[in-house]
């Protein structure tokens, strides 16, 4: 699914955080157990931003969210407690939205196991609309990454727009602190060289 | 709470009782002598891991067990050969990964797996899903072997399709060079 037509011009992230990505609360790291409902209110902001910033539809946007919070109820058993729930949901959040490329890219429709798609109301649709809205930073700084390796892109997201720290954002995709330091490094270098950094 | 977000959160709890769901972190073992894990516990252990499917029934122990690994990648264990390739193939055509597992048999007319360089039959088999590593024309696959100690031993490699229903447990022939399957 192709992101909306980003206006022109630069987007300005600088000081973007997980405050202007929709997610005010810095994520936990769990050493006792946490109540789902806590998670699911503290990371809500930071899962549907996921999505809204790949996806212009609500209803695709809603389908997604809802499927990781699903998936995350399945799999709360394996929450080991290593890194943070953010980093956990958005990881299920990647692989729920390479699980709906693939699934676009066959053909297939999506089923949510909330049963079938979720049906909305207009105010829903209406808040998606100002979250996907919220985004558009956040896309346009996405599609300006879209040339660089994959790694030091999702490195770039996870800790300019996920709110992860780099700690957090290292162990989310499985490498080490000093790796995703560099990887950041590259990004910005990179992105500052095209003239699209944004302020980062 | 916003719209959306109370009510996803109310269709959560209706449906899949999220209310009642905790998130326990694992205890640490600070200064405790180490352990030998099982195979899955190790999957477990090594992975900041979400269990993706197991197949269970209350009174015998998973066929197979499938985690998605906090890179993207994910960790395959096989414990019962017979019944978890159709499930375990399933699952996957499910999760659009477009590997598919064969076992290795006896007597089987087709050639083995030729395996990719390096690659060795282990218990545990981790893979990043996508097939940029895959030579043009050629289908994911991993061959599992049943091994005499009961357990199983999976290998990752490449096949021209059409793809074929068992590998013969005879060596095939050396491999020619191509990308490592975690690139």
């Amino acid at each position: 699914m192709a992101p909306g037509n980003a206006p022109s011009g630069i987007p300005h992230l600088s000081g973007m955080s997980a405050s202007t990505a929709g997610t005010a609360i810095r994520p936990r790291r769990a050493s006792s157990p946490l109540d789902f409902g806590a998670v699911y209110r503290d990371n809500f902001d930071a899962v549907a931003g996921f999505f809204a910033r790949r996806c212009v539809e609500p209803q695709v946007v809603a389908d997604l969210t809802s499927q990781t919070f699903v998936e995350a109820v399945a799999s709360a058993h394996t929450f080991a407690g290593r890194g943070s729930p953010r980093a956990w949901l958005l990881a299920i959040a990647r692989f729920t939205y390479a699980q709906h490329c693939a699934e676009c890219a066959d053909g297939r429709q999506m089923v949510n196991r909330l049963g079938g798609r979720l049906v909305l109301g207009d105010d829903e649709i209406e808040d998606l609309a100002g979250r996907i809205d919220a985004q558009r930073d956040g896309r346009m700084l996405l599609e300006r990454a879209a040339r660089l390796p994959e790694g030091d892109r999702s490195a770039l997201e996870l800790v300019h727009l996920a709110g992860l720290t780099p700690t957090e954002a290292a162990r989310a995709l499985g490498v080490s602190p000093g790796a995703l330091r560099v990887r950041l490094f590259r990004a910005r270098t990179r992105l500052r060289k095209a003239g699209t950094d944004g302020n980062l | 709470m916003g719209t959306f977000e109370e009510g996803l959160w109310a269709r959560l709890v209706q449906e899949q009782r999220a209310d009642q769901v905790v998130l326990s972190p694992r205890p640490r073992r600070r200064g405790a002598r180490p352990v030998v894990l099982s195979a899955g516990a190790a999957v477990a252990a090594a992975t900041l891991a979400v269990v993706l499917g197991l197949s269970v029934t209350a009174s015998t122990p998973p066929a197979y067990a499938l985690a998605l690994n906090s890179d993207g990648s994910v960790t395959v264990t096989i414990h019962d050969l017979t019944t978890a390739i159709p499930a375990l193939n399933a699952k996957f055509a499910q999760m659009g990964i477009d590997e598919t597992v064969i076992p290795v048999q006896a007597g089987c007319s087709t050639p083995g797996l030729i395996a990719y360089p390096g690659a060795t039959m282990s218990e545990t088999l981790t893979l990043t899903p996508g097939r940029n590593y895959l030579a043009p024309g050629d289908e994911g696959v991993l061959a599992a072997e049943q091994l005499p100690n009961g357990k199983v031993a999976l290998t990752v490699g490449a096949q021209m399709p059409p793809l074929p229903s068992c590998f013969s447990n005879v060596p095939a022939t050396s491999f020619p060079p191509r990308n490592s399957p975690g690139s």
